[in-house]
């Protein structure tokens, strides 16, 4: 064999060998949640989960029925319904991915956070999350769901710009109720 | 007379004779020393034959703040208290409340549950106690039981304990050990993230104080 | 060379070949069924009208309507269903039983009288209770979207009767 075809058969299988690295999914890609991606006002529909956030807001100081807190909120007004079964199902699920760490939403006040969901008929609420002090500005992403374990379930997704939403000094959040047609 | 070899026994040899004659090129006279350098190389580098550190144990003053790769804690003050249903506690009779309140932020990057016996609590050891995980975490702002502490979000939290009435007094040092917590990531039969292996890094000590009936 | 080998052992290769897959498929059968019986897998139809013996009771006919509830929100309706029960010598317990569509998705829906705010009635019973030996009737509204038109199933399980599980058929 002349050299230079040993050569470029090495040559070439190292380069293969590198493509079939670059291309290969990551280790835990087999168990990746399904994700849904929308837009304020669109419908997510996952499994078992359809999800329409209305609306995005900030506030130094948030407020639900008799309960307040001060501190650096964000609070996301949605709607949310089960797609086709009810037993046991609750929004357990609701986190911020922001300035590289995961925010999930406040159990402190009354909200759609573990709410249970029907089938067929939406409920609208809100979920406030309770930021660092210093995150003030950039792009987070939103994630809803009905497990904290997402593996292999649907994930309903949407970006959100902090720099986009301005401050207000005291927000209400909506109450949790069935929703209004 | 000898006989000649066998025909079908030299047919495998010829085709395995290549597999010998790379294996005669290994040098196996060498693998002994290769082996042993190798060992000892790794034991130097893992510190040779001295004893290993033990863990460092940083004594606080009362008030001072010990940080982690999980928390930053400060233990503000401990109370004993005849009753303290807001924080979620429960006494029987001849028991008495003994709660502990602390400013606690999450620095790693993940929310963290602060619920008896989380991560938390294993952080934080009085002693007198026996290592019993408290009978309910609180916020000390709005009473939220079981609070998810948020990263960088610091929070007032109170542990609280029945205990009972005798076993502690007024004006006693109560001598409080706080440990360090290891993340493990599951990698093959369990998946995700969690903090073990409580290690102590810190004591402090605090003033307990009778409040009698509350107030 | 191989042939030789393969001929020799040919009666043993042959029963390597059928008893692997049937060790296979005792063990997991053997395990299976340990699950089965505590998972309601396998149903008993009953038609819309009729009744049938579950768990030694008499259950059915159960009967359902659509009804209207100011406590339901817009776009929904309630379908009120009621289901005869008559106990046998032994007590049956059974859960809240599930309404579940018998077409298009299979959605399944719970019982809903914690939504409609219902007030607490002793009369109006949800599930089977043990301690209940005359025969009663189980009252149970369900939250529907509109576009839930029937027929339903109403399943019904009793833990001492799993795996088996009892479809009652339903038109509202």
């Amino acid at each position: 064999m002349k050299r230079w075809v040993g050569w470029t058969l090495g040559g070439a299988l190292v380069a293969a060998a590198w493509a079939v690295a670059a291309v290969t999914p990551g280790e835990h890609a087999y168990e990746d949640p399904f994700p849904v991606a929308v837009e304020v006002g669109e419908t997510g529909i996952g499994r078992n989960v359809a999800v329409t956030v209305l609306d995005m807001r900030r506030a130094e100081t948030v407020r639900a029925g008799s309960w307040s807190a001060e501190g650096n909120w964000v609070v996301v007004d949605l709607e949310a319904e089960a797609v086709e079964s009810e037993f046991g199902t609750l929004l357990t699920r609701a986190t911020l991915d922001i300035d590289g760490r995961t925010f999930s939403a406040s159990e402190r006040p009354e909200s759609l956070l573990r709410a249970a969901l029907s089938v067929g008929i939406p409920r609208t609420g809100s979920v406030a999350f309770e930021l660092a002090e210093d995150v003030d500005a950039g792009r987070g992403i939103l994630r809803f769901g009905l497990d904290t374990d997402p593996r292999l379930d649907s994930v309903i997704v949407l970006d959100i710009d902090l720099d986009a939403l301005a401050v207000e000094s005291a927000v209400d959040m909506l109450p949790t109720e069935w929703s209004r047609r | 007379m000898i006989p000649p070899p066998d025909d079908s026994e030299s047919r495998p040899a010829s085709r395995f004779r290549w597999v010998r004659a790379a294996s005669d090129r290994v040098p196996t006279k060498w693998f002994a020393g290769i082996g042993t350098a190798a060992f000892l190389v790794a034991t130097a580098a893992f510190g040779g034959l001295s004893t290993a550190a033990g863990p460092q144990v940083t004594a606080l003053g009362p008030g001072g703040q010990h940080r982690n790769d999980q928390f930053a804690i400060t233990v503000e003050r401990a109370v004993l208290i005849d009753e303290f249903p807001d924080a979620g506690v429960y006494v029987e009779d001849g028991e008495r409340v003994l709660a502990l309140l602390i400013r606690v932020e999450n620095v790693w990057n993940q929310p963290l549950a602060a619920y008896p016996d989380s991560s938390l609590t294993q952080s934080l050891e009085i002693e007198g106690l026996a290592g019993a995980s408290p009978d309910s975490v609180a916020r000390y702002d709005d009473a939220t039981l079981s609070p998810s502490l948020q990263p960088g979000v610091p929070a007032q939290v109170l542990l609280a304990w029945a205990v009972e009435a005798g076993a502690f007094a007024d004006e006693q040092e109560l001598r409080i050990t706080l440990n360090d917590m290891t993340l493990h990531t599951g990698s093959f039969v369990a998946n995700g993230q969690w903090w073990t292996d409580p290690v102590p890094a810190a004591t402090t000590a605090v003033e307990l104080e009778d409040i009698g009936a509350g107030g | 060379m191989t042939g030789g080998w393969g001929r020799r052992n040919a009666l043993w290769l042959a029963l390597a070949a059928v008893l692997a897959p049937l060790t296979v498929g005792v063990v997991a059968a053997n395990e299976w069924s340990e699950w089965d019986l505590g998972h309601s897998t396998k149903p008993i139809t009953v038609a819309a009208g009729e009744s049938t013996s579950y768990s030694g009771a008499r259950v059915g006919p159960a009967r359902a309507e659509f009804t209207t509830d100011p406590a339901a929100p817009a776009g929904s309706r309630v379908v009120s269903v009621t289901v005869l029960v008559e106990p046998g010598n032994d007590p049956i317990s059974c859960a809240t039983p599930l309404l579940r569509e018998t077409g298009g998705a299979q959605r399944q829906w719970d019982e809903a009288s914690f939504e409609l705010e219902r007030d607490f009635d002793a009369n109006r019973t949800t599930f089977c209770s043990a301690e209940e030996s005359l025969r009663y009737s189980l009252t149970l509204d369900y939250l529907v979207p509109e576009d839930a038109a029937g027929p339903f199933a109403i399943e019904l399980q009793a833990g001492d009767a799993l795996p088996r599980f009892l479809r009652l058929i339903v038109e509202p």
